[in-house]
């Protein structure tokens, strides 16, 4: 765990978020294109681009002497798990509740 | 039943809305009694108790539960509102982190639809960071897409 790195770190940064939100809108893209959507240098973005690539949240493939970019939905699903152990909480307090529920009714 | 917890990129709500297969007066007490509310704690809260609880308009509560980390974690605040049978209004501050963080402000409402009860929890946080605080810790992400809700069916007798 340690040495890969983490999606959430990589999406702690709102110029990377931005990046992905962009590029999962306009289709695969390359470096040149994204970055000149940026105030930041062609290498900043180049290096958020690297991690972004390294966590998979971006997949590429060569097209002629092109690099492209595109987003990797998939890779999202893990962030999806973000919420999961609040969830988890909620889940099991309302789990509770409703066997409490029924007991009520039938005291009734 | 679904359980639908929504945090909203662009503001610092979290939603947690619910229904049961019960009438709201039901569904509320297991809000405002404290052997009811000791009961669904400690379904997911180790060592659950009440230090306090004074469930009153201008009461106030005090309950600790032990973390997985072994730690001593809890719950104080005030019930600013109670409006029998439809909405409890109250604050929270989450106790035993190394840093202070500002109470929430919920609001419960108890609705009843067809025999059924809808509850919705709103929880208002202070800034956008303690709300994704409060939903994992350090974990931030702005996406609507992940913040869009997944309902999965709850185990349901």
């Amino acid at each position: 765990m340690i040495n890969r790195r983490d999606v959430f770190q990589a999406i702690a940064d709102p110029t990377r978020r931005s990046i992905l939100n962009l590029v999962s809108a306009k289709g695969p893209m390359n470096p040149g294109l994204i970055a000149e959507n940026y105030k930041s240098s062609r290498q900043t973005i180049s290096n958020h681009i690297r991690i972004l690539t390294e966590c998979e949240l971006l997949t590429f493939h060569q097209k002629g002497r092109e690099i492209m970019y595109s987003f990797n939905p998939k890779k999202m699903k893990e962030v999806d798990d973000y919420i999961t152990p609040f969830r988890k909480q909620w889940e099991t307090h309302f789990g509770k509740m409703d066997q409490l529920l029924i007991k009520m009714k039938n005291k009734k | 039943m679904n359980t639908e917890i929504i945090a909203e990129s662009g503001n610092q709500n979290i939603w947690i809305k619910r229904r049961f297969n019960a009438e709201k007066q039901q569904v509320y007490k297991l809000f405002t009694e404290k052997e009811f509310q000791m009961q669904w704690q400690s379904a997911y809260l180790t060592n659950f108790r009440f230090h306090r609880f004074d469930c009153t308009t201008g009461g106030s509560f005090h309950s600790t539960h032990t973390g997985p980390d072994g730690l001593t974690y809890g719950f104080r605040g005030i019930y600013h509102e109670l409006i029998q049978n439809e909405r409890i209004v109250k604050t929270s501050e989450f106790l035993g982190l190394p840093f202070k963080v500002l109470p929430t402000l919920e609001v419960l409402s108890f609705e009843e639809q067809e025999g059924q009860t809808f509850l919705s929890i709103q929880i208002i946080c202070d800034s956008v960071v303690t709300r994704d605080a409060m939903v994992q810790h350090g974990m931030q992400t702005h996406f609507d897409a992940i913040f869009g809700v997944i309902d999965e069916l709850l185990r349901h007798k």
